[in-house]
């Protein structure tokens, strides 16, 4: 193995499976398709340190199943080559689903180990602002869930907000150090919203010098002055930002800039507008000028900066978005005693979640769904006295926007009396702030028109051009910063903006059923997720406190307990932070290689065949009944019970069965002789006399031993003092604890009964898994038991019928190491005299097109088992080197217009011919 | 296209064929098809003296085509291409039958059995008057193997390959190589460490 | 013996399974009926309709093709096309005036001596029971009657 590892002249491609072969002897191309290791075999010193770190466990293969392993792992010591891997089932769907790509899985698992310290690094990994997306983030990660399919899916966004909670609780405080700058150049970035603030830090990480211009005398934008206090305290919003800030971020308060070209004349070589939607849509009706008629926005803000705000008793709310709910819930806080709700559209198409609607509900707010305003009504002061409505229905039709159509419903006309009406239906940018040169870019609802690079004059200048698709979701908003930051980068450095796309593996994708029997498998039970907890309602009205309260610790794991892990790997980086060398890589995706070679070896091995499927013997049912390799393991010190062999309570057995012939000779399962079953028995019972001081049963049909010096151990393990007992054992059943083995003894022709604590299964060794597909792809067969047809069984038993092709070891029939090894060998000569002849001779039977018969029709072409023809100008053209004379094409030609060299038509009519007509008997037609 | 001349076999593999098949009878039918210039009893075809025959008949005879009627093409085909090629002609202007395996063995009755074996050798002798001459391409070899699985038997055969100089390529599913027996602790008889 | 009616069948046989199974039936001594002579093609995705038809054209009472199991070509996929062919070819035999009957296609793999010897008596025993053929002076068979067979098997 270690020589193998070591051959300068022998490439490892492991993880590897040959998907496609094409070609002829001495020339085959071979495509093989590479899983990703995750792990950069250049870099990785086998330390061992992701194994350590990594929180994930899964079944260990090696083992047998009798143990675990860590997902980041190495299957044994010696491997070869001597690199860890790690089990990746593609990206988790809560992942893919997050704008950020946020590693869900990760910290949830991080949150189950109570690593919380991590779970938060890693959030922070793709998210600034933990906090505020732990409390207000649209997660549509929850959305894709896996779990969703069993029961509910998990409470993602409650967990993210625990760990923040969790930790600044216990005071902890995360070390964070300013980035030294590392690059000359710098960027300035006007609005310090989660846009500007994510683009900040994403750049100065990049070791670029980075100001903030906020125009406001607070940080955070929207997130400040947009959600309200008892939806996101500003203490915790701060947490994130000085977070940011501590990270070197430089922050000037109070001023606003107008003209963002000056600004690269001062010296910063990037400008980012980064100034979000804060403008209110208007609704288009009459009375829009009245007093006591509030922009949502604008009324959110005056709130959160304590700037005066009056509100009447009775306010109307237009508007269903998640700002409309913040600005009754609101409205409720500053005393308003009747706070009206008013959507256009049914409830359930209301875009908040259904827990908000709820406790605002629960706090006195009123929704009046399918009802639109007409108009708002003023007294002769001026002032609001209420809004005019009608209800609405559906058309039953879809509008351009994608959305159902809605049509009023005649005489449903209403008043609702009022002292204030706030509309809160939708926002967008608010350019205003910008010089008047400046204004034309501005294009319908005043988005950005810039294209970066676009004009000389706004060269360095960065903006989202044209409309933000849900820019009002934080998480969103986020990833607009690092894709700004990315594309600054880019630019500063001089590369292209237009760099394809980075390659990722794929999603994880289970089906409802495929979650349900995971779950099934992993012991998991249906069971709802934990329900976070709302601040009592009398504790709400008048106050700002928190709506929503936090997991305690043991709602948090409880929680985290229900990710089903379905990618394997949860991505929480632990392995990444722990790797000296950086050779971690959870991007890395399959790769796929064409490799050229003169000659094939099929050495596909074997695999046990499963004991379980011959319920009689109860493997997998009673503890202590075990199949060979499962034994073997225990005898290994690096096995899982560390070298003892032991019963499933702990303790030693005083008697062991070994039981041959289980699903060999069987004709209800492999009916052929599995061969080296007698001696690997022999070795097991020679390892348990060792091991234990056990009584060890051998029960045979007969004893092949025909090996060399094969008798002489079979003798030895009878001097060991190994029970032999012929006959083959019929069953075993669970007797008082232990395990009673049946069988006829045939020697002394009587049924007996065998009381043991251990029974062994020796079962037959059968074709792996795949290895009939690769036969295929190189044309080799395989004979009724599932192994590889040899050309002749004694003539040529490691040629195939297929020329450059030959077979090496179990893959071709049973045989023990001995044999295999030598055979091995047999298939290395072979293969190095047709490499060392340098030429190969190919076989002139192929076939040939007669250029004026054919119609081109391509019939041939499809019915080709190699590709070996194709159509040029019309007409079929045989690839000489690929085809191999099955003249499958001649069967198929309408028109006669392809033969095949020494099995033409015409010989073979003549044939016919020849053999039909006797002499005498010739009938003239 | 002038008649061709062809010369036609019929082996008695020992007592093989000629236990059933009357080869006397045979060859005197085949003496009396179109194109056929002579026709030859033989006791073993495919031994030095049948080969030297049939190759001294070529040239003695002129013949241009050969018919061997003896065992399945698929064990002596090539025997008897290479045959005549050393004689002159083109391997591919042989036709060889098969009434061993396909006539004599499978079959009681001597009378039916040899009227199977003429009418093989009669369709072996007009498929053989339509035989044309081709030629092998040579072709050079990629001077590497591909070795599909790591365990002991693609281990043992990638390194006797690699250690006469040749690259190899060892393609293996899992993340490491060793196979089954990396998981084996001890190995019978001698009770050696696997890896 | 000249009571019975003695079939004369061609088979098509191809080289890697089912003349190999032939091989072994004689290697292994099992005797079966002499009244089918053998025509060698690489793979049973070789014969084409016209072959089929010009057998009994030349006085066949029976065709019998014999290729690799499905799965076990020799040449991956062209038995493929003789599973579709043949079978298009037994229903447009009656178009032609011959009983489908007298067209069987089966599957013989190299190991299978025995399955050949089998085949083969069931397949004289049905033949004898059809009678004699008398398709010898069956008029030629126009062009692309048999397009179908081969479109479709194709």
């Amino acid at each position: 193995m270690m020589d193998a590892g070591r051959h300068p002249r022998i490439e490892l491609l492991t993880m590897s499976e040959v998907t496609d072969v094409h070609g002829y002897v001495g020339n085959f191309q071979a495509t093989i398709k590479s899983r990703p290791r995750y792990v950069d075999p250049a870099k990785c010193t086998a330390c061992n340190a992701c194994t350590e770190a990594c929180p994930l466990t899964a079944v260990d293969e090696f083992n047998a199943g009798l143990c675990s392993r860590k997902i980041a792992y190495r299957p044994f010591a010696q491997a070869v080559p001597n690199v860890y891997a790690i089990d990746k089932d593609g990206i988790p769907p809560c992942q893919t689903a997050c704008p950020v790509e946020q590693r869900a899985q990760g910290y949830i698992a991080l949150i189950r180990e109570g690593l919380y310290e991590d779970a938060l690094r890693v959030i922070r990994e793709d998210n600034p602002f933990p906090s505020v997306c732990g409390r207000s983030c649209h997660h549509p990660c929850e959305g894709r869930c896996t779990r969703r399919y069993v029961d509910q899916p998990v409470s993602i966004m409650a967990l993210k907000r625990f760990v923040t909670d969790h930790l600044h609780d216990l005071g902890w405080q995360p070390e964070v150090e300013p980035v030294p700058q590392t690059q000359e150049k710098r960027v300035a970035i006007i609005g310090s919203g989660p846009v500007g603030l994510t683009a900040a830090q994403d750049l100065v990480r990049n070791g670029y010098g980075v100001t903030v211009f906020e125009a406001l005398p607070v940080a955070g934008g929207m997130m400040r002055v947009g959600i309200p206090e008892h939806r996101l305290p500003k203490a915790i919003l701060q947490r994130d930002i000085d977070h940011i800030l501590a990270q070197g971020v430089d922050l000037q308060l109070n001023s606003p800039i107008s003209d963002p070209v000056a600004l690269r004349e001062q010296g910063y070589d990037a400008v980012l507008l980064a100034t979000g939607v804060s403008k209110q849509t208007r609704l288009g009706i009459p009375g829009e000028n009245l007093e006591g008629y509030l922009d949502g926005v604008k009324f959110l803000r005056d709130v959160s900066l304590e700037q005066p705000v009056e509100i009447g008793e009775r306010v109307v709310v237009v508007g269903g978005g998640i700002t409309a709910v913040d600005c009754a819930t609101t409205a409720v806080r500053l005393g308003a005693k009747d706070v009206t709700l008013l959507y256009r559209r049914s409830r359930g198409e209301l875009p908040v979640y259904k827990e908000d609607l709820t406790e605002a509900e629960n706090e006195g707010v009123q929704l009046r769904d399918r009802t639109v305003a007409t108009a708002i009504l003023g007294d002769e002061n001026g002032r609001v006295r209420g809004v005019e409505a009608v209800e609405s229905k559906p058309t039953g039709r879809i509008d351009q926007t994608g959305a159902r159509d809605l049509a009023v419903v005649e005489g449903t006309e209403f008043t609702l009396e009022a002292d204030t009406v706030i509309r809160a239906v939708g926002q967008f940018a608010d350019l205003s702030y910008l010089a008047p040169e400046y204004q034309s870019l501005a294009g319908d609802k005043e988005t950005l028109q810039v294209t970066v690079g676009s004009e000389p004059a706004l060269q360095g200048i960065f903006a989202h051009s044209g409309e933000i698709p849900g820019s009002g979701f934080v998480v969103n908003a986020i990833a607009l910063g690092h894709q700004a930051a990315e594309n600054i980068h880019c630019y500063l450095q001089g590369e292209s903006l237009s760099a394809p796309p980075k390659t990722r593996p794929p999603e994880t994708k289970w089906t409802r059923e495929e979650a349900i029997a995971k779950a099934r498998q992993k012991g998991i039970d249906s069971k709802p997720r934990v329900a976070a907890r709302a601040l009592p309602v009398s504790e709400r009205a008048e106050t700002f406190r928190e709506t929503w309260l936090t997991y305690t610790e043991e709602q948090a794991r409880t929680e985290a307990g229900r990710c089903l892990d379905c990618a394997s790997c949860c991505e929480c980086l632990r392995c990444v932070w722990a790797c000296g060398p950086g050779a971690i890589d959870h991007r890395m995706t399959e790769q796929v290689r064409e490799i050229e070679v003169g000659a094939v070896v099929l050495a596909t091995g074997y695999e046990l065949y499963d004991a379980a499927g011959i319920p009689q013997y109860g493997h997998g049912r009673y503890p202590n009944v075990l199949d060979g390799l499962e034994f073997e393991r225990m005898t290994n010190v690096s096995g899982p019970t560390g070298g003892k062999i032991l019963c499933a309570d702990g303790g030693e057995p005083r008697s062991i069965a070994i039981l041959h012939c289980i699903g060999s000779r069987d004709d209800n399962h492999k009916e052929y002789c599995s061969r080296l079953c007698c001696m690997y028995a022999l070795k097991l019972a020679h390892l348990a006399k060792d091991f234990t001081s056990a009584e060890v049963y051998e029960f045979y049909i007969d004893l092949r031993a025909a090996g060399k010096g094969y008798e002489e151990f079979y003798r030895r393990v009878q001097e060991d003092g190994v029970k032999f007992i012929r006959g083959k054992a019929t069953e075993i059943e669970p007797s008082n604890g232990r395990l009673l083995v049946r069988a006829e003894d045939t020697l002394i022709g009587e049924k007996i009964e065998v009381p043991v604590d251990m029974a062994v299964l020796i079962t037959p060794m059968q074709p792996s898994a795949g290895a009939r597909e690769v036969g295929q792809l190189v044309g080799v067969s395989v004979g009724k038991d599932g192994f590889f047809n040899e050309l002749h069984p004694k003539l040529a038993p490691v040629n195939t019928s297929a020329d450059g092709v030959f077979l090496a070891g179990c893959a071709q029939g049973v045989k023990d190491i001995p044999d295999t090894v030598a055979q091995a060998s047999a298939a290395a000569s072979k293969v190095i005299g047709l490499l060392a002849q340098g030429e190969v001779e190919i076989d002139p039977v192929t076939a040939h097109v007669i250029d004026e018969r054919c119609s081109g029709c391509g019939e041939c072409v499809l019915t080709c088992p190699y590709s070996a023809i194709a159509l040029a100008d019309g007409c079929a053209e045989v690839n000489e080197a690929l085809c191999k004379g099955c003249g499958t094409c001649v069967g198929a030609c309408v028109s006669h217009a392809i033969d095949v060299s020494h099995f033409e038509d015409e010989q073979l009519m003549a044939e016919l011919v020849g053999m039909m007509n006797r002499p005498g008997e010739l009938v003239l037609v | 296209m002038s008649e061709p001349r062809i010369g036609v076999y019929v082996c008695h593999c020992g007592t093989n064929i000629s236990a059933k098949v009357d080869v006397a009878d045979v060859v005197a039918f085949a003496e009396g098809l179109p194109g056929v210039a002579l026709a030859q009893e033989s006791k073993y075809s495919c031994s030095d003296p049948g080969q030297k025959q049939i190759a001294d008949d070529i040239a003695a005879a002129g013949l241009d085509r050969v018919v061997v009627a003896a065992c399945s093409p698929r064990m002596h085909e090539g025997t008897f291409q290479r045959c005549i090629n050393s004689a002159g002609l083109n391997p591919y202007f042989l036709a060889m039958t098969n009434i061993r395996e396909q006539v004599a063995w499978v079959h009681q009755d001597g009378s039916v059995a040899t009227q199977k074996a003429k009418d093989l050798v009669a369709a072996a002798v007009q498929r053989v008057r339509l035989h044309a001459p081709l030629y092998p391409r040579k072709v050079a070899v990629t001077t590497a193997a591909l070795v599909v699985g790591g365990g002991v038997a693609g281990i043992q055969t990638a390194l006797d390959v690699a250690d006469a100089g040749y690259q190899v390529y060892l393609v293996e599913r899992e993340a490491t190589i060793g196979g089954r027996m990396a998981q084996l602790n001890k190995t019978f008889p001698t009770l050696d460490c696997s890896t | 013996m000249t009571e019975t009616f003695q079939p004369r069948i061609v088979g098509f046989l191809c080289n890697w399974c089912s003349y190999a199974g032939a091989d072994g039936a004689g290697i292994a001594r099992f005797q079966y009926p002499p009244n089918v002579t053998v025509i060698r093609v690489m793979c049973s995705g070789r014969v084409s309709p016209e072959m089929v038809i010009r057998a009994f054209r030349e006085g066949a009472d029976g065709v019998i093709v014999l290729g690799c199991h499905i799965g076990d070509c020799h040449y991956i996929s062209g038995n493929h096309r003789t599973a579709k062919r043949i079978p298009m070819l037994q229903n447009l035999l009656g178009y032609v005036g011959i009983d489908p009957r007298r067209l069987r296609l089966d599957w013989v793999s190299s190991a299978e001596g025995p399955k050949l010897a089998r085949v083969v008596d069931e397949f004289v025993a049905a033949i004898r029971g059809l009678g004699p053929a008398g398709y010898r002076a069956l008029a030629a068979v126009p062009e692309g009657a048999l397009q179908g067979a081969r479109q479709h098997g194709a």
